[in-house]
């Protein structure tokens, strides 16, 4: 990796097609998080490697380079969000309180194929706000520390603590929401 | 009534099963087209050469120092003005002469613009990948 960062440095673009193709899905993965419509998220995630580009020279190599590049695609949807005048969705913050327990969502989970229990946390995952969901992709699917995820969002640490922990506990409460609607739909 | 709950094992297997999303398949050429784009607009730096920049200077200090130097009364007075120039008999009319000042000044300029290597206006390289 550190060739073909040295490589792009030097202007070579067959280089950075090469990174494009390791980082692309990861990168759009999080814009998507964030911007909610594949059309802009695309967009950012064009946007991000083009600054990374224009930057690679900034990039020291103390972190890795996902983080470095990861951070660049956070800030540019941040942007592209402030110029949209769209907020950043925070809208269930504090939610959990008020969702009831529900009582046969433990034994259909258990009764689910794994293909289907995916599906199912992609669908309570797209319930979480934009950031909770970043959290959790982050986390949990490119299984960046919680150091790195300072890194890319600027949160402070305590802070991703507490949001990755209150992020996992809605994502479950959202599941089990879900769960239990099917277990309902089948009475 | 027991909380439901996954294990964060079983929670990063099920997000990763799930996979990521792609963007589409020209992702990687639009990218590449917006940085061989970006490469072209750039904006190059003004920077004028140096002897542009001496004849810039020559052409306003050389008459800023004449009229310190000389009789400020001239620089109101046409009929004094007219003593400081020196009157050349050449034959020609002021035409002729002014149409000639003109190439060689152009001549002038291009000459050094060559000595110097330094053509302002010439087009940046487009880096080929």
């Amino acid at each position: 990796m550190d060739l073909i960062i040295a490589k792009v440095k030097a202007g070579d673009l067959s280089a950075f097609n090469v990174l494009i193709d390791e980082y692309k899905n990861m990168a759009f993965t999080l814009a998507l998080k964030l911007m909610k419509s594949r059309e802009d998220a695309e967009e950012v995630t064009q946007d991000a490697f083009l600054k990374a580009y224009q930057k690679i020279h900034q990039f020291e190599g103390k972190a890795k380079f996902s983080t470095w590049l990861y951070t660049i695609v956070y800030h540019t949807a941040l942007t592209r969000l402030r110029k949209k005048k769209l907020p950043i969705d925070n809208s269930n913050l504090g939610q959990e309180e008020n969702l009831v327990a529900y009582s046969e969502s433990d034994k259909e989970w258990r009764r689910l194929q794994k293909q289907e229990r995916s599906s199912h946390i992609q669908q309570a995952l797209s319930q979480l706000s934009s950031e909770d969901q970043l959290a959790i992709t982050l986390f949990y699917l490119n299984e960046n520390s919680l150091q790195e995820i300072c890194e890319i969002t600027t949160w402070e640490l305590s802070n991703v603590k507490v949001r990755l922990h209150r992020a996992r506990k809605r994502l479950l409460k959202a599941l089990e929401a879900l769960l239990d609607n099917e277990v309902r739909e089948l009475l | 009534m027991s909380e439901f709950d996954i294990s964060d094992k079983e929670l990063k297997t099920l997000l990763k099963a799930e996979g990521l999303d792609s963007p589409s398949v020209d992702f990687n050429q639009l990218v590449l087209d917006k940085v061989k784009a970006a490469e072209t607009q750039k904006a190059k730096p003004v920077s004028a050469p140096k002897w542009l920049l001496i004849l810039l200077a020559v052409l306003f200090i050389a008459p800023s120092l004449y009229f310190v130097f000389t009789d400020k009364s001239a620089l109101t007075n046409p009929e004094k003005l007219q003593e400081y120039i020196p009157n050349v008999e050449t034959g020609l009319s002021s035409n002729i002469i002014l149409f000639a000042t003109l190439i060689l000044l152009i001549g002038g300029i291009a000459l050094m613009m060559g000595a110097f290597g330094k053509w302002p206006f010439k087009k940046e390289r487009v880096k080929k990948s």
